[in-house]
């Protein structure tokens, strides 16, 4: 399966067996649905995913070659179902990924210049976390990354409430909606606590 | 401008982990030097230059305590900004070597995106001061 | 300080390194499987408290997280996995004595491979754990 390029005012979905034209909305929005990928060369698309429990949304976005990603995926590993994961490799962190990454980059996009951030990976459904989805979503994508040579700018992850990230190309903008607010998420300024202590 | 880094630890895991973030990071660097103790460092530094000193606290021969205070002593030396890894997080510690003029102090374990954080905002200093 | 702050701390310590050096999860067990190959490494302490720290990986598994730590691709060979396995045991032990007591005088000697293991002692506090491509346990005494 081929991840979904979207170029002006149309997406193609890319498959071996079929080609299909779809119209996209006026507002250049683009869906991406829960393990489910697409790559952007629209200056103007805003990339954007709803419903982030445990799953995560990780976002790339080149601003000089103008190229921009967004991955949903649900789960870290696909060892525990290899046939989904060639059905849809979207759906695990450890096929999704490369795949996201692989598409930007032959897309023109470079790692220098990429800013990341990771969105998610909460407990939602699983009040009691037995399972730690959420948890173990982020830490297979921080390990993937990391083997990869990338740096994630920003993340907006844990918790317990359902998120929904929207990435605007023009501006570069990452805006998360989550229990009725809305908040920007700047590329580069990581959350959560810190390690380190400045001297002054 | 290209930046030469001296990293201190006498973990060979911890150097190559530190090495691999600076290298990732963009920063530019013209050579990154490594020693695994105070006492190596401190040669190195007798013939090399060097714009920034990574290091550790405990190692064998001479500790990053004990570094950090030798350099100050130095008037040449004094002015390389220093970056303490370290996996001692106790309060005293931290405060003395910021007493002693470290730039900045990273507890290990950290994230990657942390230190790089780090490094860039004390080489922007040191850019900023000319 | 009590056992059951020890316990707490070395639970917590030993997570916080895993997740943030090697991004692994650990689950916690009551011991290491019997028989399997492992690395093991003994760190001393001293300072405000003095005592040895120790910790096993089943083989495996210290490959894995030496590999993730490094950021490397392929598994790494047996020396750089060495190295790793004993700065993880710096790490854990210095990030334990530290979150016991913030105001501590803490030294740590270089972490040492031992070749054979050292039976677990009365006094010591335990924890075991299972993670990606096997187990580990780690154990501190103070004097």
């Amino acid at each position: 399966m081929s991840i979904e390029w979207t170029l002006g005012l149309r997406f193609y979905e890319i498959s071996d067996s079929a080609r299909t034209l779809v119209e996209e909305s006026r507002m250049n929005t683009v869906v991406v649905s829960t393990a489910d990928c697409k790559v952007s060369g629209d200056p103007d698309a805003t990339l954007v995913t709803y419903g982030l429990g445990s799953c995560i949304a990780l976002v790339v976005h080149d601003p000089v070659a103008n190229v921009s990603g967004m991955l949903h995926y649900m789960l870290p590993d696909s060892s525990i179902d290899r046939t989904k994961a060639e059905a849809n490799p979207y759906m695990f962190a450890d096929t999704g990924i490369p795949r996201l990454m692989n598409a930007v980059y032959e897309r023109g996009a470079e790692k220098k210049r990429l800013k990341i951030w990771a969105v998610g990976g909460a407990q939602v459904l699983d009040k009691e976390n037995c399972f730690q989805i959420g948890k173990r979503n982020h830490l297979a994508m921080r390990k993937i990354l990391w083997k990869g040579g990338l740096f994630v700018g920003s993340e907006d992850v844990g918790g317990t409430l359902s998120r929904t990230v929207r990435l605007e190309t023009q501006s570069g903008r990452l805006v998360i909606y989550s229990d009725g607010v809305q908040r920007e998420l700047p590329a580069g300024k990581m959350s959560g606590g810190a390690t380190c202590l400045t001297a002054f | 401008m290209s930046y030469r880094i001296l990293i201190v630890d006498d973990s060979p895991g911890m150097r190559a982990v530190l090495r691999r973030v600076i290298d990732l990071s963009g920063i530019p660097v013209e050579t990154c030097l490594s020693a695994c103790h105070g006492r190596a460092a401190l040669e190195t530094l007798g013939s090399e230059r060097v714009d920034l000193i990574l290091t550790d606290i405990n190692m064998p021969e001479m500790n990053g305590e004990e570094l950090v205070a030798e350099l100050k002593k130095n008037p040449v030396l004094s002015r390389i900004p220093i970056l303490v890894i370290s996996t001692d997080a106790t309060s005293n510690r931290m405060q003395r070597m910021l007493e002693l003029g470290a730039a900045g102090y990273v507890i290990k374990p950290f994230q990657p995106e942390t230190l790089r954080c780090e490094v860039e905002r004390v080489l922007g200093e040191v850019h900023v001061a000319g | 300080m009590s056992p059951v702050e020890v316990d707490r701390a070395l639970t917590r310590c030993t997570g916080r390194v895993l997740e943030t050096m090697c991004y692994s999860d650990p689950l916690p067990i009551t011991g290491l499987e019997e028989g399997q190959p492992c690395i093991r490494t003994q760190l001393r302490f001293h300072g405000t408290y003095s005592g040895i720290f120790h910790l096993d990986v089943t083989e495996d598994a210290g490959r894995s997280l030496a590999t993730t730590f490094l950021g490397a691709e392929e598994d790494v060979p047996a020396p750089e996995m060495a190295s790793v396995i004993c700065e993880l045991t710096n790490m854990i032990c210095g990030s334990m004595l530290s979150t016991l007591d913030a105001r501590a005088d803490i030294q740590l000697d270089a972490p040492e491979l031992l070749v054979d293991g050292v039976p677990r002692s009365e006094g010591a506090s335990y924890k075991a754990f299972e993670i990606d491509n096997g187990q580990m346990a780690v154990a501190i005494q103070f004097n």
